[in-house]
């Protein structure tokens, strides 16, 4: 994105479109939590959880971008915080002590519990 | 190889000097047909993040800033140079059509608070892309300060109007749509 992509009006009043909301799931799933290491399965689970929610939120901030729909300060702003979250991520997943190989198997769980009707693209 | 696709074009319109493309990659020109695919090189499907997406739109906005380009989207990439070639074979007389109809037009997205964006601004474009989402017009180069003009002069309190571009034309590459958003595929 380079220079001034408003040509005309004041952004001001521009709402935000609400966003597609994934439906509840309607099928029983199991995460795989061993007791003896719930509060580890918890952690891992919460970081899948906000993986997942967090390419989303990175792949609709893609999507708007390319649909000319945000001002270069929103898609600066936008970046900024995208890759806050990142890094806050990081660290939970350093707090858990989560790694890929632990994470993998759960998101794609987690994804399954959200429903195949949702585009998750290029989620690993 | 994971080749990623940035846009098409005429062959013979490539701009001597682009910006780097994802991961710093140098953008390369593939032609074949008097067409040609602007691409970059990776070792394995890079990260689609927000840096990705504005490295992707750098390159797309340099080439159509006063060109025809059809920009590809971000997860549109082939597997190795054979295929992106057979993608502009394949694909050749719907990327010339679709050239020829965004040819000196750009893309402008109109906001309005009321949902309706008022006829008379509307006239004034080319076409107007059936997707969701804010109104996204196609105008021509010579049009746009109209069509400007006109969305004062309709900009009421209670009917605001916000104008955002002019982009690349993302919304307009009908024929060619589905292979400028080919889904990455996995290994």
């Amino acid at each position: 994105m380079t220079g001034d992509r408003i040509l005309y009006g004041d952004p001001s009043w521009v709402r935000e479109r609400p966003e597609a909301r994934p439906a509840p799931g309607d099928r029983p799933t199991h995460v795989g939590l061993d007791a003896e290491r719930l509060g580890q399965g918890l952690g891992q689970l919460v970081v899948a959880i906000l993986e997942l929610l967090r390419e989303l939120l990175e792949r609709q901030a893609i999507h708007r971008m390319e649909g000319g729909s945000l001002s270069d300060d929103e898609v600066e702003r936008l970046g900024r915080a995208l890759q806050a979250l990142k890094q806050q991520l990081g660290e939970l997943r350093d707090t858990f002590d989560v790694r890929d190989d632990d994470l993998d198997p759960l998101v794609g769980q987690v994804r399954d519990l959200i429903g195949p009707e949702h585009d998750w693209g290029h989620l690993k | 190889m994971t080749v990623h696709l940035y846009g098409v074009m005429w062959a013979q319109q490539v701009p001597d000097v682009l910006p780097p493309g994802l991961e710093e990659a140098p953008v390369g020109s593939l032609r074949e047909g008097g067409l040609a695919a602007l691409f970059t090189e990776h070792e394995r499907p890079p990260e689609l993040d927000m840096a990705a997406a504005q490295q992707h739109g750098r390159v797309v906005d340099a080439a159509a800033r006063d060109r025809a380009v059809l920009p590809a989207r971000l997860n549109a990439m082939v597997e190795g140079e054979p295929a992106l070639r057979g993608l502009l074979e394949a694909r050749g007389p719907a990327f010339r059509r679709d050239l020829e109809d965004v040819e000196g037009k750009v893309e402008v997205v109109v906001h309005a608070e009321d949902g309706t964006v008022p006829a008379e601004i509307a006239a004034l474009s080319c076409a107007r892309a059936t997707a969701d989402g804010p109104a996204a017009y196609l105008v021509r180069r010579s049009a746009l300060e109209a069509f400007l003009a006109a969305a004062a002069r309709m900009d009421h309190p209670g009917h605001r109007l916000l104008v955002t571009g002019p982009w690349p034309p993302y919304s307009f590459v009908g024929g060619a749509g589905e292979a400028l958003t080919a889904e990455r595929r996995t290994a």
